[in-house]
């Protein structure tokens, strides 16, 4: 098999397994609404195009089995039978074998397809004992029915031929093959040769039209029986032609000049039919007589002939009108290696490498310029094209590596299909925003994280029928699964409307389980007992199913999002069901990091997992306690983590900073020697010789061609975060609070330079900033930090907002609240932080201060307080509607989109428009 | 038109075979196919190759020679070919083109 | 170290051109078929917790390259760490995919660039050269799977490295049980 066949073949394999997808997808969705016209349809086609592809490599057992079910599929779409769920069952059981073959498409007959076969045949069987009525156009069994209209003389063999009117025709199978692929139509058409005269063409001039729309698959020249030389003369023959062309009867008529009475159709399914029961099949009238030196006539034919000796011999092989289908033997096909790439991006792409070479010629015409006066200037001009189509090409590349997740997400209709008929509960499957697009490699490993989850929601979340209807729900479950851009990220959900998580229970189990102790259970919050599910070696099924859980699930599903860069998140309330959240960064390859330096070395952190940057100082003490290293900071004592004895180096410098890193249901601080930058870095996979140290999740190159590792929280964090929690449990005389970052009742205490003590809620707040007036750079009305070319943040005055007093004056020195992504791009301003506390829901007072972007006003630290609502902010901001938040981010009214890598599509859009409203 | 002998056939050439020359070139034909043993040869040279007269003349050419175990050659220019392909005219005689003639 | 090289079965000869260099004053020579590239003084950062082998990483244009440290790798003695000099660089799997002939021990190659630190680059060594085993690691201190045989040029003895060996993730000897 040569490169372009091994190229078609991979294509034929990619292609397929796409018609597969909308097979499946198609036959759960029929299952719903049986009589869907467009669903059979849309079947039909799928299992059509993949039978032609199948035949065209010569793929036998896949065109067999696609064929009766192209066969069934045709008597569904036409009415002739009903679609039932024994049926949908024996479809989907065959769509799957057809997945199996097409996997291998060259040991497809090894793959055991009988009971499929016999199912479908039965079928058709069945059908054809009750239809003895009229001949349906398009159905099967044409070919078993005599036909009614052919002009042609019925030879002696006319049962063997496919059609009555092919009778006394010489063709092979094969030969038809090539039309019956494309769909072509297949007729007999009779020529009266002196006609064709009469309209003044030659014979000549007629068939080359004939060729030119269509070919010819043999022709019968017919006289009558007995002419002789004496008496032909005057004669005027009949040409009858079997002819394939894609054009309908009537045109051919027009395109001919031939009456139409004189062109019989051949239904092509009765072709088709022959083809599939002898594709070896030759069909030739019974020899006259046997003619003289057969032997050496065929050599000479062979040699000389236009004529195709096939043709000419009457029996032959089948002419070559497949390719070889003969692979080399162990190649596998790797369809999802390849990927389809829009080709208006190619275009980009080209116009984006032209522009790049248009820049280096430059930059030659330069060099070999010998340093002239004014080259700065015009070097300084080249740099900056060349580094517009940089990042130009950057992100054109990393949108071509993005694919929608509906991908992904449409295989789970039949997982649920199948589940939810296993455990004989009744499940809805409901798919939201399937049209987001996805790094492909993010594609690849949530596949089975989100496996994972749904199986989950469908046997332990959805409750069984009675029990939904004793809770008063209605008896279908729902399972949710669903995509949306949250600014720089993707996040996704898989939701279940079923009996949520039972804390309770949670922590009895994880107490039995050892995970936890008691005294640990006793302490633990609702949310954070739900999220020890998320515990290695934790499962609470009573039994163990075979659908889910041993006990591997949920943390193998943490460890995969995790490994992606991502983070899960749970929301489950008894009895009305559990949401997990997965927020992911869209792409892999380019990430956001804070650059630290430690013992001289730089290091790239994440910014997915950084919450804060902390000085220790006064306020906020580095404090060994019971052997352990914590950081006291707002009240809350946070586990600690020397980076530099992580990495073997003990010694301790003077100044130190503490990054505060969040991990899913943990937060520690690691202390490092600086804080460098942020930037945005490419990841470089690593070597597999250093792949084996843990703590690195690969390298990046930093401005200079530096190299920094990329340091990997969760494995930092592996072992040593509960060692310090175990040591910080056993000395009793401090009150614990480990994972802030998951209390929903946490505020932050502040001022905004008015008179108003304000509250916001920690959940919401990503880090707090001191800044110093004079880093501001004013744009038009509004103010913004730069932290470098590519992080801008906008300040945000909270009197601008909602009814609080202005701020006076501005300190030079103050802080900003910078909540947490997608909002990461404004900071509140606020002249004092003052501390944080905690504030249960029922606590605070609504309505006195009712206000849009107020929750209520609450008493903290013997003041009056005004909490804020901060979705209610972003509201105000987005001007109104929750809607609007998209689309502010794509108008460019706010500077508060994320980094504009994470932005591909907005970027070049956004820049004009920022400058009209500033 | 004439006739010769090469190589054991008996070749007619004809430039043409169409319903002004049929009755003509049949009785030619006939009494051409009376003279061969074992093949006839007819060489259509002409680029219009046989008209509707012309083939029923063919046909019945064809039929003659098998009734009599002869076999019955065509030689027909190459620009002759998808004509003589369209027509199967490989089922009435074993075709050959005709190299192009000076 | 004077070894008798007139062995009466003269082993294999090695089918492929070979690169010599030299490392710490001994000489080396692998298969030139491995060789990609040789980066002259390349700056290399090292990593913390790194297999004592691996001396650091080499940016080399945009891709980062894991630089091995020969005679660690070899499991000889090393007293100071040489100055860097010269980096050879091999093929990843994707470079040798593109050969014809692919060195025999190819599929060690992945994808992740590979390189060792070596002082001098030497010569090439025709193809039809004859190679001898190699001593007995007793002798040569050498970790005899990393050594494809030895050779003489010049009077002087080289010894052929198995490339593909050398780069994979086999352990070295010190951490075996013995």
């Amino acid at each position: 098999m040569n490169q372009g066949d091994q190229e078609m073949m991979e294509l034929f394999v990619q292609e397929s397994s796409e018609h597969l997808q909308t097979l499946e997808t198609d036959l759960i969705a029929l299952e719903a609404t049986p009589g869907e016209g467009s669903l059979l349809n849309s079947i039909f086609r799928a299992v059509h195009s993949i039978k032609g592809a199948a035949g065209f490599f010569g793929f036998d057992p896949i065109v067999k089995l696609a064929h009766v079910m192209e066969s069934v599929m045709s008597l569904l779409r036409d009415g002739q039978e009903t679609v039932d769920q024994d049926m949908v069952t024996l479809l989907i059981s065959t769509s799957d074998k057809l997945r199996l073959m097409l996997a291998e498409p060259e040991a497809a007959a090894s793959i055991p397809c009988d009971d499929e076969r016999a199912g479908l045949q039965a079928v058709l069987d069945s059908h054809l004992g009750k239809k003895i009525g009229p001949r349906t156009p398009g159905v099967v069994h044409d070919a078993v029915e005599p036909a009614q209209q052919s002009g042609g003389q019925v030879g002696p063999e006319a049962g063997s031929y496919p059609h009555e009117a092919l009778t006394g025709f010489s063709f092979t199978a094969a030969s038809l093959v090539e039309g019956l692929k494309h769909g072509q139509n297949f007729y007999v058409v009779r020529i009266n040769l002196g006609e064709v005269q009469h309209q003044g063409q030659t014979l000549k001039q007629f068939f080359s039209e004939v060729r030119s729309i269509g070919s010819v698959l043999d022709t019968v020249l017919e006289c009558p029986a007995d002419i002789g030389l004496t008496s032909a003369v005057g004669v005027v023959p009949v040409a009858r032609v079997f002819y394939v062309t894609p054009l309908e009867p009537f045109i051919l008529s027009g395109a001919l000049g031939i009456e139409g009475d004189q062109i019989v159709e051949i239904p092509s399914q009765s072709l088709k039919d022959w083809v599939k029961a002898t594709p070896e099949g030759v069909c030739a009238p019974p020899p006259l007589s046997v003619p003289v030196a057969v032997g050496s006539r065929e050599i000479v034919a062979a040699a000389k002939s236009p004529v195709p000796a096939a043709v000419e011999s009457g029996v032959s092989k089948p002419a070559p009108t497949q390719i070889d289908p003969k692979p080399v033997a162990g190649q596998r096909r790797k369809a999802e290696e390849t990927i389809r790439i829009n080709v208006g991006l190619l275009d980009t792409l080209m116009n984006l490498a032209g522009e790049m070479v248009l820049g280096r010629n430059k930059l030659l015409r330069l060099a070999g310029g010998g340093g002239a006066v004014g080259d700065q200037v015009e070097l300084q001009s080249i740099v900056q094209d060349i580094s517009s189509v940089t990042s130009s090409l950057q992100d054109t590349i990393m949108r071509a590596r993005l694919q929608p997740v509906g991908g992904l997400f449409g295989k789970f209709t039949r997982i649920v299909r199948d589940l939810s008929h296993k455990l004989n509960k009744e499940i809805h499957l409901e798919i939201f925003g399937d049209d987001v697009e996805l790094d492909r490699t993010l594609l690849e490993g949530l596949s089975d994280p989100l496996t994972h989850l749904v199986r989950n929601s469908i046997d332990h979340g959805i409750e069984r029928a009675a029990d939904r209807l004793a809770a008063g729900k209605s008896s279908q479950g729902t399972v949710r699964l669903s995509a949306a851009h949250l600014a720089g990220r993707v996040q996704i959900e898989v939701s279940d409307d079923g009996a949520g998580m039972d804390p309770e229970r949670l922590k009895a189990k994880a107490v039995e389980k050892g995970i936890i102790s008691a005294d640990q259970a006793s302490r633990m919050s609702d949310n954070e007992a739900q999220n020890l599910i998320f515990a290695a070696g934790f499962s609470t099924a009573a039994a163990v199913s075979d659908i889910s859980g041993r006990g591997v699930g949920m943390d193998v599903v943490k460890t995969n999002i995790e490994k992606l860069g991502g983070h899960v998140e749970l929301d489950s309330r008894v009895g009305q069901g559990t949401r997990i959240i997965i927020r992911l960064p869209l792409t892999l390859a380019i990430i956001p990091a804070l650059i630290v330096g430690c013992r001289g070395a730089s290091y790239a952190l994440p910014q997915i997992n950084i919450e804060e940057i902390v000085r220790p100082g006064e306020d906020c003490p580095l404090k060994t306690i019971g052997g352990a290293r914590v950081l006291e900071l707002r009240g809350q004592l946070i586990p600690v983590v020397d980076l530099g004895e992580v990495l073997g180096e003990p010694s301790v410098p003077c100044e130190q900073f503490v990054v505060l890193l969040e991990l899913d249901h943990a937060t520690f601080g690691l202390v490092v020697d600086e804080i460098r930058s942020n930037e945005e870095i490419v990841v470089k996979p690593l070597g597999r010789h250093l792949r084996l140290v843990p703590y690195y999740s690969g390298a990046t190159l930093l401005g200079q061609g530096e190299i920094a590792l990329i340091l990997d929280p969760t494995s930092i964090a592996q072992g040593r975060i509960s060692a310090i929690q175990k040591a910080l449990g056993t000395s009793k005389t401090l009150e614990l609070q480990t994972q802030p970052g998951l209390d929903s009742s946490r505020v932050l205490v502040f001022h905004a330079g008015g008179v108003e003590q304000l509250a916001i809620h920690l959940q919401h707040v990503l880090r707090v900033e001191a800044v110093r007036a004079e880093d501001l750079e004013r744009i038009g009305g509004t103010e913004c930090l730069r932290k470098n070319h590519d992080a801008t943040i906008r300040l945000l005055s909270l009197s601008e907002l909602v009814p609080v007093t202005p701020p006076e004056s501005r300190p030079s020195e103050f802080f900003i609240i910078v909540p947490r992504p997608p909002y990461d791009r404004i900071g509140i301003v606020a002249t004092r932080i003052v501390d944080s506390a905690d504030l249960p829901a029922a606590q605070i007072e609504r309505g006195a201060m009712a206000a849009q972007g107020i929750a209520g006003s609450a008493v903290l630290f013997d003041r009056l307080t005004l909490v804020l609502d901060f979705s209610g902010l972003i509201e105000i901001l987005a001007g109104g509607s929750a809607e609007n938040q998209g689309s502010l981010v794509a108008e460019g009214r706010f500077l508060f989109t994320t980094n504009p890598s994470h932005h591909p599509h907005h970027q070049i859009k956004q820049l004009p428009e920022q400058s009209a409203h500033s | 038109m004439s006739t010769s002998t090469i190589n054991g056939a008996l070749v007619l050439r004809l430039d043409s075979l169409n319903k002004d020359n049929a009755a003509a070139r049949a009785a030619a034909i006939g009494a051409a196919l009376g003279q061969a043993a074992g093949v006839l040869r007819i060489e259509l040279s002409g680029l219009e190759g046989p008209d509707a007269a012309g083939l029923a003349v063919l046909i019945a050419a064809s039929n003659e020679a098998r009734s009599r175990s002869l076999e019955l050659q065509l030689g027909l220019p190459k620009e002759l070919s998808e004509l003589a392909e369209d027509l199967r005219l490989g089922k009435l005689a074993v075709v050959e083109s005709l190299e192009v003639l000076p | 170290m004077e070894l008798t090289i007139s062995s009466p079965r003269a082993a294999v000869t090695s089918k492929s051109q070979l690169l010599g260099f030299e490392s710490q004053g001994q000489r080396y020579a692998c298969d030139l078929l491995w060789v990609k590239e040789v980066l002259r003084s390349p700056s290399v950062t090292s990593i913390r917790l790194a297999p004592p082998y691996v001396r650091g990483v080499i940016h080399l244009r945009g891709q980062i390259l894991t630089a091995l440290d020969l005679e660690i790798r070899l499991g000889l003695e090393q007293k100071t760490p040489a100055p860097i000099n010269r980096c050879i660089v091999f093929k990843t799997s994707t470079d040798l995919a593109r050969l014809s002939n692919a060195p025999e021990d190819s599929a060690a190659a992945e994808s992740d660039s590979m390189g060792v630190l070596v002082d001098a680059i030497g010569d090439i060594l025709p193809p039809g050269t004859p190679v001898l085993p190699a001593p007995p690691e007793t002798l040569s201190g050498l970790d005899s799977r990393f050594i494809e045989g030895v050779i003489s040029d010049a009077g002087q003895l080289v010894t052929v490295l198995r490339i593909g060996a050398l780069i994979s993730l086999v352990e070295p000897r010190g951490s075996l049980p013995a």
